[in-house]
């Protein structure tokens, strides 16, 4: 029962704002609007109309009240055939207001230019402003004559300030024969006489959620399906008219480069390895040219120059590298007649047979000639000791002889 | 001894009177090419006679008379052509000897003949280089030559007109 009064209350402060006309009809427009949305208006859990603070921090109050209820209450209902008639007249509008553009399109003139503007403005969803705004430039307009077409412009403003009325009218009678009737209806329903048919309704009610749910699974898989079908033709489609390179030609590349990280997008993004494996080294180094690349590129003298040969040669191993080397194939590949004979037209060998056989010859002769001088003084000695002789013997020839 | 040390000593006695060892050396030498000489041409004449005849090949044999002339011939030929030439033969080649004039010249011809029918006619005479003060021979005194040790080669030089006056005054 308290639950009950609470919300009605509510409600009723709520039903008053709106007759009142205490919410301006932008925000009456964005509500229906939001309801609309299937996916806001579930997150949403009630009607929101209250633009003021006050107002909404009573309404967010009325939510978690109307959260615990189970039972439908006639405010509820109220508030639903309120927004329901905001909603319908809404969309009549939009497209009022889409059949006035078209038409302001089709008939060219010097009225034409106007049409357009509350058209456009109206098909990006800013009616309300351009209902408010019609107000005022309806009289501007007819300063200079009523035409069809401009009755025709004016048309979906009055259709929707029309619609918005007849909602409060609606919106107020129920509120009204809730708070008479209310209570009488909760008394009733209280009462175990109707306990048994409300029974047999929730019961067909809940096959009927239940029945209903199924079926809207069933759309939005079927709708899931369908996006998936339609969506990558759709894109193949816009991409086929899309002419990227004149897009990536009006695009300045500069500034979007110089926010890239390129360093960090490397080390933690790119596989550098699976990159690597994925080379065909072989086929790249067939297309490179070393021998251009070395001859007019690489200073050959300055590597030269920094190179340690004997460090190199160290680590060499020559005995090894020997030991793999075909000796006979090399030597079968050498034209060893031909050197020989170029070699030995080279040397002359005669020379060098005859001053070797000269110099031993004459060491042979020369060790002879001395053991013949040795032998003859030791002879002279020998005989000239037996015949007592004193001194040396003369054997140098006269001075000036020329020997 | 080495080489250079053998050479350096050896340049001291260059141009001495020979001794006796070493002459004696030098004479058996020419002897033993004379005799291979000798063979040879009678080897070279019993091929010629075996080619140009039907005879089996026989060392010819040769009388004394024309043994002696041929002998005598040769060895005179030999001996005095090379002491008139070069002043030594093979055998004083080998024994690095030379034979001149006291002066140092080269033999005139005619004492190269003397000498060398001197030793043919009495080759005791070389003993007389034992026991001479100058290591002369008595064909050395007789005709007026000395030999000594010459390893160098040197051109020899023509026999002055001194040299083929008085030999007996070499020798003193």
């Amino acid at each position: 029962m308290e639950g009950n009064g609470h919300q009605a209350s509510e409600s009723e402060v709520i039903a008053q704002s709106l007759v009142k006309g205490e919410a301006g009809q932008s925000e009456l427009i964005e509500v229906a609007v939001v309801e609309s949305i299937p996916g806001v208006a579930e997150t949403g859990s009630g009607p929101k109309p209250g633009p003021q603070p006050k107002a909404s921090s009573t309404q967010e109050g009325s939510d978690e009240t109307l959260g615990s209820e189970q039972e439908p209450s006639p405010l509820e209902f109220a508030d639903l055939v309120a927004n329901g008639v905001r909603l319908a007249v809404g969309a009549i509008g939009l497209m009022l207001a889409a059949v006035a553009d078209v038409l302001g399109q089709l008939v060219p003139g010097p009225e034409a230019a106007p049409a357009a503007g509350w058209g456009s403005e109206g098909a990006a969803g800013s009616g309300p402003e351009a209902l408010a705004g019609s107000g005022p430039d309806a009289p501007a307009e007819a300063d200079s004559g009523p035409a069809p077409l401009e009755i025709l412009r004016l048309l979906p403003g009055a259709a929707l300030g029309l619609g918005f009325q007849a909602g409060r009218r609606l919106a107020g009678t129920g509120r009204s024969i809730n708070a008479r009737v209310g209570p009488a209806a909760s008394f009733v329903a209280r009462r175990s006489i109707l306990r048994r048919p409300m029974e047999a309704l929730r019961h067909g009610l809940d096959a009927w959620d239940r029945l209903g749910g199924q079926e809207r699974r069933d759309s939005e898989r079927a709708a899931r399906q369908l996006a998936r079908a339609v969506i990558p033709q759709l894109v193949t489609a816009f991409l086929d008219q899309i002419d990227l390179d004149d897009i990536m030609a009006r695009v300045d590349l500069d500034p979007i480069v110089r926010r890239l990280d390129f360093e960090r997008i490397i080390k933690e993004q790119v596989d550098v390895n699976a990159i690597a494996d994925g080379l065909d080294i072989g086929r790249i180094l067939d297309r490179v040219d070393f021998n251009a690349i070395i001859a007019q590129r690489v200073d050959m003298e300055s590597i030269v120059d920094r190179l340690d040969f004997d460090r190199i040669v160290d680590r060499l191993d020559l005995d090894g590298i020997v030991a793999r080397v075909n000796v006979n194939s090399v030597v079968e590949r050498v034209d060893l007649p031909g050197i020989t004979k170029q070699v030995m037209d080279e040397i002359d060998m005669g020379e060098i047979i005859h001053q070797s056989t000269s110099s031993i010859t004459t060491e042979t002769i020369d060790a002879l000639r001395s053991q013949g001088v040795n032998a003859d003084r030791i002879l002279s000695r020998v005989v000239d000791r037996l015949l007592l002789r004193k001194g040396e013997r003369q054997t140098r020839l006269p001075a000036g002889d020329g020997s | 001894m080495t080489l250079e040390t053998r050479r350096a000593a050896s340049k001291e006695f260059q141009a001495h009177r020979a001794g006796f060892a070493s002459r004696f050396i030098a004479a058996v030498i020419d002897l033993c090419i004379l005799a291979l000489f000798g063979f040879l041409v009678l080897g070279f004449v019993a091929l010629i006679r075996f080619l140009l005849s039907s005879r089996p090949f026989e060392i010819p044999h040769i009388p004394g008379w024309a043994n002696s002339i041929w002998a005598v011939g040769v060895y005179t030929i030999y001996f005095t052509y090379e002491w008139a030439t070069t002043g030594r033969t093979l055998g004083n080649q080998l024994a690095g000897l030379r034979v001149v004039t006291p002066t140092g010249r080269l033999l005139p011809a005619w004492r190269a003949v003397v000498r060398s029918l001197l030793y043919l006619v009495f080759p005791a005479g070389l003993l007389w280089v034992l026991v001479s003060v100058r290591n002369a021979s008595v064909q050395d005194h007789l005709v007026g030559s000395a030999v000594i040790y010459d390893w160098y080669y040197k051109a020899p030089q023509s026999p002055s007109r001194a040299d083929t006056g008085d030999p007996r005054s070499a020798n003193q």
